[in-house]
């Protein structure tokens, strides 16, 4: 799958969020989108999985993304939200809810999703916690509910917001293995850059709603770009073509 | 909890309500023996000659219709608030709460005193309440929009609540028929006293369409659940959705307020409690409040008649006393939570 985004501008209010960016994501790789708060990383994401019109300015294997219908554009693109559900669902009935795109109205979830939500609840190991709650559930076990309801949906594409934020270092590991076993495309933002020069093929480096670099990781984790971009000082260390980013 | 578990909540709901129906009949000024009311149940059912004509009509003609007005009424009333939480994302949701009774009692005031839509050949009082409900709900969810803080929601309704309830007060302000301001009361504070077969006609149409959307709709309600953005991501189709739980509720509401004014709380109650108590997933959640439902309301219809008898305290002010203290409960709760 391929998906090119051209010249996308968007304000809110008078506020320009995004100024002109163009990037494409193609082939099974992992993206990571990096930049300061409120550089529009989360807002690009949100034009790419249609929460905001588009106006031409995306398209997905040459088609228009508004000319995608809906149901057939989330067979193939899963999200994974920064929210949980407020409602207190239990976990195999939020993960097999990704099965919805593949259902027409009024038929019910059958066999072959509960086979599907079950293989997918035993490979993020969630078996054991499949009819707790979700609020019971601590915030890393959360976390990976939402990662399963994203694979149940059997997508070619899963993006992610931000998904480390509140995690420990164990589930953000975790979770960055589960994205890496993957079988196609992720597109993330990030905050960790360290996770992202281990984990991700390509970077889109953002500020002020513009993509300011991009390429492998080794060529924008560099020092100059990282402080061009976030306005500090990092410190990062080419280790033998792995960086380190000491913060 | 498995499946079996929450069929036999269901069934074990489903005894109890049949139990609270039937001793609910003999509940009332005039106190009845079993063999009387058994005679009179036999006579309505196989269309026999029974054996006491005055205490068949009483038992035939006014306690079996509020029973069955009241059970359905509840049921309907649960129902629309689970709904209702479900389309706004929101626990605090409920037609009173939000103003949609007050909508739909000022609907159905005005096509009583102002004789509102009386062109039409039916049911001109159900569709005024229905304009009027469906007005508030969709305002409530205009002026919601995006915004998930359920506070806001509950100070909107409130807002739309307050409007609805002075346009009631003025509408029957405006009677010059006696008999009809005195029935000021009775839009305002809901009451079961005069129920007649026809109502219960009324309210089990509106219990039978909300059952059976909420049947076709299971999934797009369950994921609903999930959020609104989850929900539109997964590919559902939101707006036609809203737009039909929205009109659904809307005739659900205007039916039972038409037939017993504004009965508050109930659908704010029963799903709170049967969300803890079986599933927060619609399936079994629908089929247990609507039982419930039907069960409380029959409950404190018949405190209410009989408490202060041979006088009737208005129902709305039973449910009221009930349902004030918990909602206030989960407001500090939602509160604390954000």
């Amino acid at each position: 799958m391929r998906i090119e985004v051209s010249n996308l501008s968007f304000s809110a209010g008078n506020k320009r969020i995004l100024n002109g960016v163009s990037a494409v994501f193609e082939g099974h790789r992992i993206y990571g989108i990096i930049g300061p708060n409120g550089c529009g990383k989360t807002t690009l994401l949100r034009h790419i999985y249609r929460q905001y019109p588009v106006h031409g300015h995306i398209r997905v294997d040459g088609q228009a993304l508004e000319s995608c219908a809906a149901r057939d554009y989330a067979r193939r693109v899963a999200v994974m939200m920064q929210s949980y559900p407020e409602a207190d669902l239990r976990v195999a009935e939020v993960v097999q809810s990704g099965r919805y795109p593949y259902k027409r109205v009024m038929v019910p979830y059958g066999r072959e999703d509960e086979a599907i939500t079950e293989q997918v609840l035993r490979q993020t190991q969630l078996w054991d916690l499949r009819k707790r709650r979700i609020h019971t559930l601590s915030g890393g076990e959360r976390q990976r509910v939402m990662i399963a309801r994203c694979l149940v949906q059997e997508p070619e594409v899963i993006i992610l917001d931000e998904p480390t934020n509140h995690l420990d270092i164990r589930y953000r590991l975790e979770l960055m293995e589960t994205l890496r076993a993957f079988d196609g495309m992720v597109i993330m933002t990030l905050h960790e850059l360290n996770l992202a020069a281990r984990y991700c093929d390509f970077i889109y480096a953002m500020k002020d709603g513009r993509i300011t670099a991009s390429g492998l990781p080794v060529n924008v984790l560099q020092p100059e770009i990282l402080n061009a971009t976030f306005d500090t000082t990092i410190p990062a260390i080419d280790h033998g073509g792995e960086i380190f980013i000491g913060v | 909890m498995n499946k079996s578990t929450k069929r036999w909540i269901c069934l074990g709901l489903f005894a109890l309500l049949c139990a609270t129906a039937f001793s609910a009949l003999f509940w009332g000024s005039v106190s009845l023996d079993s063999g009387t009311v058994l005679d009179s149940l036999r006579a309505f059912v196989t269309g026999r000659e029974a054996q006491n004509k005055n205490l068949y009509n009483l038992v035939v003609q006014v306690r079996l219709p509020r029973v069955c007005l009241t059970v359905l009424a509840g049921a309907v009333l649960s129902i629309v608030g689970i709904l209702m939480q479900t389309l706004t994302g929101n626990p605090l949701a409920e037609p009173y709460v939000l103003g949609v009774s007050s909508g739909a009692s000022a609907g159905a005031a005005g096509a009583i005193v102002f004789q509102w839509f009386a062109f039409l050949p039916v049911g001109h009082v159900v569709f005024s309440a229905f304009i009027g409900s469906f007005a508030a709900i969709a305002l409530v969810v205009a002026l919601q929009g995006r915004s998930t803080n359920p506070i806001r929601l509950v100070l909107t309704g409130m807002g739309v609540s307050a409007f609805f309830q002075a346009a009631t007060t003025f509408i029957i302000y405006c009677s010059r028929n006696e008999a009809q301001a005195r029935s000021a009361q009775y839009w305002l504070t809901g009451s079961f006293s005069g129920s007649n077969w026809s109502d219960v006609r009324i309210a089990l149409i509106a219990l039978i369409v909300l059952l059976i959307l909420c049947r076709c709709l299971e999934k797009e309600l369950d994921l609903l659940l999930m959020g609104q953005d989850v929900a539109a991501q997964s590919g559902m189709n939101l707006r036609a959705i809203q737009l039909v739980l929205i009109l659904v509720s809307a005739f659900a509401v205007s039916a039972v307020v038409a037939v017993s004014g504004l009965v508050g709380f109930v659908g704010l109650i029963i799903p709170h409690i049967m969300r803890r108590a079986v599933d927060a997933s619609h399936r079994y959640l629908v089929l247990s409040s609507a039982l419930a439902g039907g069960c409380f309301l029959t409950l404190a219809d018949a405190v209410a008649r009989t408490a202060f008898s041979p006088q009737e305290m208005p129902i709305g002010v039973m449910t009221a006393f009930i349902g004030a203290p918990i909602f206030i409960l989960m407001i500090r709760r939602v509160y604390h939570a954000h």
